[in-house]
């Protein structure tokens, strides 16, 4: 599309701009869970209850953003909130409802990042046709599990490593996802070699364990779990580990 | 017993979901495309477009559907994406976290020619000021009329076009300076 008075992109440019405006699949499964989200937050939950963020909230609703952490970390880690203290959190344990197996999620924080007070929705105007949406959600972003993990983190390290490392194992958590566990089993190994004693190698483990179980590996992964509990007797990761040995019989 | 009025107001509920459901179908993948484009991070995508989808759930009854609705959720996306930018944490890891992940996968000579010119142009645009951005992929990626444009982000036509000039101009600017050594067109 050319518009008079204004120099049209050369055509080179063109061509690559059209070659990239196909719209591509969104990710396996995103649209799935992001409906589920969303209509948890807007119809609140499936078989009614009011914990729902919906049209109705009474003024001072602190906007889908602050509710979306809420059910995220209600739904995730509530089982484990109680264990909790504060410091610098970089893990939380996915809990989801009984047919789903465990997921290992994190929260996204450093261990020596201030907790961010900003929401995700801010009073800035949303545009002209949806001038309500732009109801001001100015409460702070509900609170993100980045607080404790004494018994998770590890070690304290550098931003650069906890990237590092978070970077390896979202391949596995990614791999495990999309049922490729010997993807995720590389990535972890990958993981162990560079990160031995790293601030994530619980979550490393507990992926490791799962990605075990989905192949078939039983025996390895009681073994893996069975180190896991002795050098992590406190774990919060112990009951994510227990249930996804616990549905593999001990050959 | 079920009053005439909380039966309407089921019924009133039931439809919401059924528009608001159809909505979400058709153009979940243009959202999610979007919000890459507009530099949300991949790892972030979802929580960004759970979020563009709530308000969108919210302010259906708004939208006029005798006007394109891709601009309508894009003005969304932009808005979801500037509130995501703000948050100081993103702007640390912004860049090369999933240049690994793509790297690993496998990928067909064409896949992957396509792939390259997907990142290269996604790469160009976070060159581009947000405001201009989103004129420009409107315009570029998505061909929206500039009208609809100027209607759907609420800015008047002359600004919309001042904006594509210059994000034409930044755009191109990028790519040259990003495109490899002996890149093909």
């Amino acid at each position: 599309m050319n518009e008079p008075g204004i120099p049209p992109l050369d055509d080179d440019v063109r061509a690559l701009v059209r070659r990239a405006a196909r719209v591509d699949p969104a990710p396996a499964g995103a649209s799935v869970r992001v409906l589920e989200r969303v209509e948890r937050i807007v119809f609140g939950p499936p078989g009614g209850g009011s914990g729902g963020a919906n049209r109705d909230n009474p003024p001072g609703d602190a906007g889908p953003g602050a509710f979306r952490s809420a059910l995220r970390l209600a739904r995730r880690v509530a089982p484990l909130a109680a264990s909790f203290a504060a410091g610098g959190g970089v893990v939380a344990v996915a809990m989801h409802r009984a047919p789903e197996p465990p997921r290992i999620v994190y929260v996204d924080r450093s261990l020596a990042t201030p907790p961010a007070t900003e929401s995700r929705l801010n009073p800035q105007p949303m545009p002209p046709q949806a001038p309500e949406a732009a109801a001001p959600p100015s409460a702070p972003e509900a609170p993100r599990a980045n607080a404790p993990t004494g018994a998770l983190a590890t070690a304290s390290p550098s931003r650069d490593q906890l990237t590092a490392e978070r970077q390896l194992l979202d391949l596995a958590r990614g791999a495990l996802e999309r049922e490729e566990p010997e993807r995720a089993l590389d990535a972890t190994a990958r993981h162990e070699r560079k990160y031995p004693n790293g601030a994530l190698v619980q979550e490393r483990e507990a992926m490791a364990i799962r990605a075990l179980v989905m192949l078939g590996r039983v025996g390895e992964a009681h073994e893996r779990a069975d180190r896991f509990r002795t050098r992590f007797p406190q774990s919060l990761l112990l009951p994510t580990i227990d249930a996804t040995v616990g549905t593999a019989h001990r050959p | 017993m079920v009053t005439p009025l909380a039966a309407q107001g089921a019924d009133d509920d039931a439809e919401r979901r059924l528009r608001f459901r159809a909505v979400f179908e058709r153009e979940f993948d243009y959202v999610w495309a979007s919000l890459r484009r507009l530099g949300v991070h991949p790892r972030e995508v979802e929580d960004v477009a759970q979020d563009v989808f709530v308000h969108v759930h919210r302010r259906l009854d708004k939208y006029d559907p005798a006007r394109p609705l891709r601009p309508w959720l894009f003005a969304f996306a932009a808005r979801c994406a500037a509130d995501w930018r703000r948050l100081a944490r993103h702007r640390i890891e912004l860049l090369g976290v999933e240049r690994e992940a793509a790297a690993t996968a496998p990928a067909a000579d064409a896949v992957l020619e396509q792939t390259q010119d997907a990142d290269l142009v996604l790469r160009a645009l976070e060159h581009l000021d947000p405001e201009r951005r989103s004129v420009f992929i409107l315009y570029e990626l998505d061909e929206c009329p500039m009208k609809e444009i100027a209607a759907s982000l609420g800015i008047p036509l002359f600004t919309g076009y001042s904006r594509l000039r210059v994000a034409r101009e930044e755009f191109t600017a990028a790519v040259r300076r990003l495109r490899p050594q002996g890149g093909g067109p």
